[in-house]
């Protein structure tokens, strides 16, 4: 177990996979970066995660940064022989009602405006690329860009390079309290001592808002409550893409499902509809799974993979995402000179870990960062300003 | 014992057992090795007999069963090794 | 997904029907409530109490059967709904009371229960302890042995049959062979034979001498050659087992290497260090719990004199709450029956009894103790284990994995899962539980920091169409999720 340092270039605080991105992207440019779990790496909402790596119907706007942020994964896997589970099998959105195909379609076409590879398909070329999904769909839209990865592994990967670059990373070790000299931050406390630094990242996930308020700051990150089955493993193949529920006529309220196999053989799966605030400081808790939650995941995934009715369930699991209200990150610098933010991920974040990680980089450093055409749309897109406000006390 | 015998379907094979005794004792007797884990594929066999290891998996008509919790009835179809589990 | 399932209503569910289960569902009824108890297997009776599978062979008529039947006839007359063949895989708290989903005949049905009040009775089962070749088919647990036997017939394993490990769990194994006719060739316990300090144990308990003066004897009985302070070292074989390695130990219990010897053409090892409370269920409902090495690890927290747990309404008796085995788990049973009755009536429970109740809970864990004191069960792995050694088994975690995990920083037992997968399975950690906490303590973290593999839901596997129809009866899609725990 590593010993915690009196100082450090910047400390990133917080052990999923944003911070761990963070802290190896900053080490990558020659700092020496610290980052400081308070429990232990992954354990939150990333060790939880299905991490799908994909761009489809996530928005034609931050079209081209996903598309980077999926390039960036594909790189590392390649750079690294791969050690977790990058799988490029594409994912198929299913259409059940003739009033969504126009959704479908609409999307199809907006992508392929930008140069994606998507397609809308008929339920026989559906059942080609997914041979036991034999439920009542009419439709389908197909991405073949899309992507998952181990998220244990990933996040393991990603913190290994990290310590390689240069990091020191320390799990067991809380933040309390942020510190602030000469109007710019100063460093860190923590439950096993202080640390000086120019730079402090917060990448807290849904805390994230309760450490901006140790600087006064307020952020509307809120916790929402996700949640996820798995059944025993089941031979290879049995799903071969990940299904998504297309986007329904009626919004996006009305439905998300994400259904995929990993490597392990686990059918993963969930299905929300009706989003329920939870209480205050939920996210420090261990949760169990509303029962009716359950039944609709099963009813949905044994709808579409009806073969699978007598297959065990193994286990579920609940996890709290840090969500803003305009569902985009937070990504940048704040109102203190040296306190940045990366979070806020409204679900999809471990996509996007490692392209907002070289963002920052330029928010801390002032250089390097993304190609310029995507650092502009990020520093408008992700601005953390559009919300930040100062405390009046 | 002296419980009645009945026919049960393992792997394909016609297997004679006493009616009511866990299945996991029938499957032993043939081959302890009832399952391979999933990552090494090493075998393995019944180890806790009271339904908390899992290690006793096996598929009974169709169904992935704790062979030690399951009683021997006639015409069982049960398929153990690679495919169970 | 056409299976269907019943919903059930009662005052009081109790899970598992052994001697506290039993006790606690006959109090409770007999008190007046509405009791339900549901139990994993084919016939009430737990483990001590379990009925054999041949209810004219000779071990029908053992204490132990008898005590088992007693029970459940007792619980039956009071007005105890029994089911056999249920297992509880899911719970809610629901307002005041709770929902309880069971799978029926291992997953092929499905039920759901709305109690006002829950007794969790689950049990105890073995602590399993890695040793080098302890995944080969062939090694079975103590218990396991035990139970194939009493459920009928020999050991399922062709060569000659081990006993092995420590307690005096492994003379009351022998003692069932023995009572069956079944043989054993090699016994071998870690401690050495210690008369003297045997008898000063058992002194002070004159009701005890007859029982470990019969055990003794049954021990001879099984022809058994006994190796007393020895452990196993090594189980040897390709696909299976065919060989077990054992060696003298020292007064520390480390076995001298040097010294061991092979122990060839072996069908069945069947090995013991100890039990574990089972606490799944309490857990995943949220009570507290605790670490103590003597009663066989973390256990649930139950109030002495009602058996009610940090969770109102939710009560825990028997082993569930520590290593103790029957005596103790008949009391704190009907102690948990006749407060949880109470509770459901709206009536106190008469403080006379349940305070001479309590004395003699008390009373019977001092026994309990003492012999766990005397057969303390080991904390680490008895052998040294190589870095290759298989740890969770249902994952294929080696020790070198788990070791890795502790150099990057995990320093819990869930820190340890989420790097290695080790407690990912359908086990949920009830089997590696025990050696992920020894690997920890040896990186400096003990047992009590470490925490333990918190159930989740469902706590057993079962099939997803079950699963649907238990949970149909009664939720829908805004039902919440159990709460802060
Ligand atoms: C079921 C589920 C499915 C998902 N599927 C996908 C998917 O398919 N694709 C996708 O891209 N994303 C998906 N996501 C979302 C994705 O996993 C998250 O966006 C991402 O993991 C968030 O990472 P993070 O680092 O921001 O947060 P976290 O992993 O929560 O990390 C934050 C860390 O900060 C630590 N921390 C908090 N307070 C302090 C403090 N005071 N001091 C020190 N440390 C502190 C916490 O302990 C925690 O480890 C899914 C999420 C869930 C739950
Ligand atoms: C394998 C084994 C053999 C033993 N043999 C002896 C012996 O020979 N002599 C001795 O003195 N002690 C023995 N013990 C110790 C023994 O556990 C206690 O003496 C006594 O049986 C404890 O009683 P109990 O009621 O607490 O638990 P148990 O007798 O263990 O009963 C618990 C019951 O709960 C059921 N259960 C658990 N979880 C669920 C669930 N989720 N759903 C439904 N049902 C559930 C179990 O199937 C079991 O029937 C043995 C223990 C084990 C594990
Ligand atoms: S042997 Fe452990 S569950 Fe059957």
């Amino acid at each position: 177990m590593t010993d915690l340092p009196h100082s450090a270039d910047a400390v990133v605080v917080g052990g999923g996979i944003l911070g761990a991105a963070t802290a190896r992207a900053l080490a990558r440019t020659g700092m020496k970066p610290l980052l400081l779990e308070a429990r232990a790496f992954g354990g939150a909402v990333t060790g939880a995660s299905l991490a799908a790596i994909g761009t489809h119907m996530h928005g034609i706007e931050e079209y081209p940064l996903l598309r980077h942020a999926g390039q960036l994964w594909s790189d590392l896997a390649e750079a690294t022989g791969n050690p977790f589970e990058y799988n490029r099998q594409g994912k198929l959105c299913y259409i059940l009602h003739p009033e969504d195909r126009a959704v479908g379609a609409d999307w199809v076409a907006r992508e392929q405006a930008l140069g994606a590879e998507v397609a809308l398909l008929t339920p026989e070329e559906a059942r080609e690329r997914e041979p036991l999904m034999t439920g009542p769909l009419i439709g389908a839209t197909w991405a073949p860009d899309t992507a998952t990865v181990n998220p244990f592994l990933g996040l393991r990967t990603v913190l290994r390079l990290a310590r390689e670059a240069g990091a020191t990373a320390v799990a067991n070790t809380p933040v309390t309290a942020l510190r602030i000299d000469g109007g710019r931050i100063a460093g860190v406390e923590t439950s096993c001592g202080a640390v000086s630094a120019p730079h402090v990242v917060l990448t807290g996930g849904p805390w994230t808002a309760r450490l901006a308020a140790m600087a006064g700051i307020v952020l509307p990150i809120r916790p929402r409550q996700a949640q996820c089955l798995a059944s025993m493993r089941q031979p290879p193949g049995t799903i071969r893409r990940v299904i998504s529920a297309c986007e329904r006529a009626g919004g996006v309220d009305s439905g998300y499902t994400q259904i995929q196999q990993a490597a392990s053989g686990q059918v993963l799966f969930n299905t929300v509809t009706a989003p329920f605030d939870p209480p205050e400081g939920a996210q420090d808790h261990i949760h169990e799974v509303p029962p009716g939650f359950v039944l609709e995941s099963i009813e949905t995934l044994l709808m579409l993979f009806p073969s699978l009715a007598a297959q065990p369930l193994l286990r579920s699991w609940v996890r709290f995402e840090g969500v803003t209200p305009d569902s985009r990150f937070l990504a940048g610098s704040l109102p203190l000179p040296g306190l940045h933010v990366a979070a806020g991920d409204n679900g999809s974040g471990y996509c996007r870990a490692l392209m907002l990680a070289d963002h920052l980089v330029a928010a801390v450093t002032g250089a390097g960062g993304l190609p310029e055409d995507l650092a502009a749309l990020a520093a408008r897109f992700y601005a953390p300003m559009r919300f930040a406000q100062r405390d009046a006390a | 014992m002296s419980a009645e015998t009945v026919l049960i379907r393992l792997n394909g094979r016609e297997v004679s057992a006493p009616v009511g005794q866990p299945l996991a004792q029938v499957l032993t007797a043939v081959d302890p090795a009832l399952r391979f884990s999933p990552k090494d594929k090493a075998p393995r066999g019944m180890f806790c007999g009271m339904g908390l290891c899992f290690e006793c998996m096996v598929e009974v008509d169709g169904l992935r069963r704790r062979s030690c919790l399951t009683p021997v009835s006639a015409g069982m179809v049960v398929r153990t090794g690679e495919g169970a589990a | 997904m056409t299976m269907a399932a019943d919903l059930l209503s009662c005052d009081v569910a109790v899970i598992g029907a052994g001697p506290a289960g039993l006790a606690a569902a006959k109090e409770a009824a007999a008190a007046g409530a509405d009791v339900l108890c549901l139990d994993l297997y084919d016939r009430p009776g737990g483990q001590y109490a379990m009925q054999p599978g041949d209810p004219s062979g000779p071990l029908a008529a053992s204490e132990a059967a008898r005590l088992g039947r007693d029970l459940a006839e007792a619980a039956r007359a009071a007005g105890v709904r029994l089911l056999s063949r249920a297992e509880l895989f899911w719970a809610a708290p629901e307002g005041e009371g709770f929902l309880l989903y069971a799978a029926l005949d291992g997953g092929a049905g499905a039920l759901a229960v709305r109690a006002r009040a829950v007794v969790v009775a689950a049990g105890a089962m073995e602590r399993p302890l890695p040793f080098p070749g302890w995944t080969l088919p062939g090694v079975i647990g103590a218990g396991a042995a035990q139970r194939l036997v009493k459920s009928g017939g020999a050991l399922p394993f062709g060569g000659k049959v081990v006993l092995a490990g420590t307690g005096a769990f492994l003379m009351a194994v022998a003692s069932t062979f023995a009572k069956a006719g079944r043989r054993i060739d090699h016994f071998v316990e870690r401690q050495p034979l210690r008369p003297l300090s045997s008898l000063t144990m058992l002194a002070p308990w004159p009701s005890r001498w007859s029982a470990a003066a019969g055990l003794l004897a049954d021990l001879r009985r099984t022809g058994a050659q006994q190796h007393h302070g020895h452990a196993v070292t090594r189980a040897l074989g390709r696909d299976r087992l065919e060989a077990v390695e054992i060696a003298p130990v020292d007064a520390l219990g480390r076995p001298d290497l040097s010294r061991a010897e092979r122990i060839g053409g072996v069908g069945a090892l069947c090995i013991g260090y100890g039990f574990q409370p089972v606490i799944d269920a309490t857990t995943a409902l949220g009570a507290d719990h605790a670490h103590n090495p003597a009663l066989g690890g973390w256990h649930c927290l139950a109030r002495p004199d009602s058996g009610e747990t940090s969770r109102p309404g939710l009560y825990a008796a028997g082993e569930t709450c520590g290593i103790g085995g029957m005596r103790p788990a008949l009391v704190s049973g009907r102690i948990a029956g006749l407060s949880a009755a109470a509770r459901v009536l709206g009536r106190t429970p008469d403080p006379g009894l349940m305070r001479s109740l309590a004395a003699e809970l008390a009373k019977a864990r001092r026994f309990a103790v003492s012999l766990a004191a005397h057969w303390p069960a080991p904390e680490a792995p008895p052998v040294p284990l190589p870095e290759a050694e298989v740890i969770c088994r249902c994952e294929d975690v080696r020790l070198s994995d788990i070791r890795a995990a502790v150099q990057a920083g995990a320093a819990e037992t869930f820190a340890v899962k989420m790097w290695t997968r080790a407690g990912m399975g359908p086990c949920q950690g009830r089997v590696c539980g025990a050696a992920l906490a020894a690997a920890l303590a040896e990186a400096g973290v003990p047992p009590g920091q470490a925490g333990y593999n918190r159930a989740h839901l469902p706590l057993r596997p079962v099939p997803m169409n079950a699963v649907h129809a238990a949970l149909a009866r009664t939720a829908r899609p805004d039902t919440p999720g159990t709460g802060p725990a």
